[in-house]
């Protein structure tokens, strides 16, 4: 007796926990890099204005 | 690396391109520190080194990698001294270099950013290299100074364990509809009870 799958194999339980893996890595990268990119996509403190601004401008000398 | 940037022009395109990648130098900091402020110090530091060094710096090659690694040594030099200044004070400092005030943590970040501080450092340094910042694992197994095969195994252990924190392990109990909602819902409820 087929268990009703299209291609009539029975569940396999790896199948079930590859699945499972890949989603949940993809979930974590998503996370992950909306993580980073929260702080990537800040805008810059000013102290970092201040400080880039003069490094620039001692090199331009 | 796609994000890799090459130099190729005269210095003051290397300085311009350093202003580019502090945003991400930002976002990399906070593997270190939690605190804005001192992930901030962290990063005004390495960009100080970087430009004082910039005779040292290998025209052509990667730039973000070379002020990664900047931002690396800085923090493990600092961590260094502070160590041995924690030896050198009976201790009584150690409390104040603890960067553990959980529940401050817990309002003030998500709860896979709690999962991801729980992780050890090296792993959680590995997977932002690799998962985040746009690194290859050869790339981040430079920045780290270790061997790739190393990355990597930091890489999977750190989604496995993650994986478990925000329990994304278990099929039975996590089906593709739920997986999200164990992400998004989970997080708020244990929030909610740290409040």
């Amino acid at each position: 007796m087929r268990d009703g799958r299209p291609d009539g194999r029975k569940p396999n339980e790896n199948d079930v926990q590859s699945q499972a893996d890949k989603k949940s890595e993809d979930l974590i990268g998503q996370n992950l890099r909306q993580v980073y990119n929260q702080v990537v996509d800040e805008p810059l403190p000013d102290q970092f204005k201040a400080l880039l601004e003069k490094l620039k401008s001692e090199e331009r000398k | 690396m796609s994000e890799s940037v090459e130099i190729s022009e005269a210095d003051n395109a290397l300085g311009e391109q350093i202003v580019e990648i502090v945003p991400q130098l930002r976002a990399f900091a906070r593997t270190f520190h939690r605190d804005a402020a001192r992930a901030d110090d962290l990063v005004q530091d390495t960009v100080l080194k970087a430009w004082s060094n910039l005779e040292k710096f290998e025209r052509g090659t990667n730039l973000k990698g070379w002020l990664f690694t900047i931002l690396r040594n800085t923090f493990l030099s600092e961590r260094r001294r502070l160590r041995r200044e924690v030896e050198d004070a009976d201790g009584a400092m150690a409390a104040r270099l603890s960067e553990k005030p959980a529940q401050e943590a817990a309002m003030e970040f998500l709860e896979f950013r709690e999962a991801l501080d729980a992780l050890p450092d090296d792993q959680r340094e590995a997977l932002i290299l690799v998962g985040a910042s746009g690194f290859s694992y050869e790339e981040a197994a430079e920045v780290v100074g270790c061997a790739t095969g190393t990355v990597k195994s930091r890489v999977s252990r750190a989604r496995k364990r993650l994986a478990e924190l925000m329990k994304l392990s278990d099929p039975s109990e996590i089906g593709s509809d739920q997986l999200t909602a164990a992400a998004v819902n989970q997080p708020i409820a244990v929030r909610s009870a740290a409040i």
